[in-house]
């Protein structure tokens, strides 16, 4: 049967579809012993390092646990800021490197 | 005789373990089964007073893990039902006063005598959980479709898989068709797919399982009600029969209480903006 889309009833989300999508989040997590705390700590050090190469938009990175077909996967989006700042970052050797 | 050890768990607390214990306890034994009934959760105990036995009670679970008494000597005969008594929990103890071992014996010596032994766990995951599930041959996981117990449920599946147990079975209790229909709570459907176990049976949330309690009646003997006939069906599973479950909640809800549910929410949400809640 055809869904006619809910916007043209201006129908909300039922409590239903909102709580499904918290559950399967939090089943995610708590399946893989990974709590949304470490994700954090997770993403902050993505930010952390993509940062020395690229600009992005810190308030658009979202790194997320999800599962299908049985496999977990830790997935990480990562917006650019929309103009990359006008020098690039320089690339600046690593420490450990520096005999190179 | 050699029964089986069924074990009533949740890991959520008030979501029915307890009167799931009873009615299925008492519906076996309607139908000619012999069965005992341990309450397990020593220092909370209800399932006396679920099945009005709170008066007769001389020792409980820890007299008999202890020595102080015989087992027989502990075990509440229920008097409309004779094939069924109640083995009490301690009130006074608490849930490290029984090991593993000392539980297992003594479900083990009930099922000698009996059809079906039911232990009733305490909520929660720990050791009181882990005696319960130690010594079940089968174990029902009780859960509610609410957002709250079914993590719960998920979580209690992992640790009977990690325990090396085969998986255990679920009882959905306290659905609401109305709430369903509305979009407002999850179905069996939701349920089962969060959980992916098997079900054992489904039961509508009815009134008459309050009153029940409040008369220490159990009401899987009562012809008149829903949730009572959701009993006997499970307990008819229990017993190896196929049943088809009761065609009460999982109907597509009609065009008109889905068109009447979404006006409803447009209202709701214009008086309480609802703002999403993110994880991040």
């Amino acid at each position: 049967m055809m869904e006619l889309p809910g916007w043209m009833f201006g129908r909300r989300k039922s409590s239903k579809a909102i709580t499904k999508e918290r559950l399967k989040l939090v089943l995610v997590n708590d399946r893989a012993a990974i709590p949304p705390e470490l994700l954090i700590v997770i993403r902050n050090e993505i930010i952390r390092i993509v940062s020395r190469h690229i600009t992005v938009d810190r308030d658009k990175v979202d790194v997320r646990l999800s599962s299908s077909a049985g496999e977990t996967r830790l997935i990480a989006t990562i917006s650019l800021a929309s103009r990359q700042s006008a020098q690039p970052p320089v690339m600046k050797p690593l420490a450990e490197k520096k005999e190179f | 005789m050699s029964g089986k050890i069924i074990t009533v768990t949740s890991g959520k607390g008030g979501v029915g373990k307890t009167t799931v214990t009873a009615n299925l306890a008492v519906a076996l034994a309607s139908m000619g089964h012999s069965v005992a009934a341990i309450d397990t959760d020593i220092g909370l105990r209800n399932l006396d007073i679920v099945m009005g036995l709170e008066s007769r009670i001389v020792y409980d679970l820890v007299d008999v893990a202890e020595g102080r008494c015989h087992l027989s000597q502990a075990l509440i005969k229920d008097r409309q039902l004779p094939s069924l008594c109640l083995l009490p929990a301690s009130q006074t103890s608490n849930k490290t006063a029984i090991s593993p071992h000392e539980l297992g014996l003594i479900a083990a010596e009930l099922r000698a005598s009996n059809d079906f032994v039911f232990i009733d766990s305490p909520a929660g995951i720990e050791q009181g959980f882990q005696n319960a599930i130690s010594t079940a041959d089968q174990i029902i996981i009780v859960t509610t479709p609410e957002v709250t117990a079914v993590r719960s449920a998920d979580r209690v599946i992992g640790l009977i898989e990690t325990s090396g147990k085969k998986p255990g079975q679920l009882i959905i209790n306290r659905i609401r068709p109305a709430m369903v229909r509305q979009g407002d709570m999850l179905n069996t459907y939701d349920v089962i797919e969060f959980l992916a176990i098997d079900l054992l049976g489904v039961i509508p949330d009815d009134e008459a399982i309050i009153i029940a309690a409040n008369k220490g009646k159990p009401m899987s003997g009562d012809p008149t009600s829903l949730a009572g006939h959701a009993f006997r069906n499970i307990a008819q599973r229990l017993t190896g029969e196929t049943v088809p479950f009761l065609p009460i909640l999982e109907e597509r809800a009609g065009l008109w209480s889905r068109v009447r549910a979404a006006a409803r929410r447009g209202l709701n949400s214009l008086s309480h903006p609802r703002k999403m809640g993110s994880r991040s």
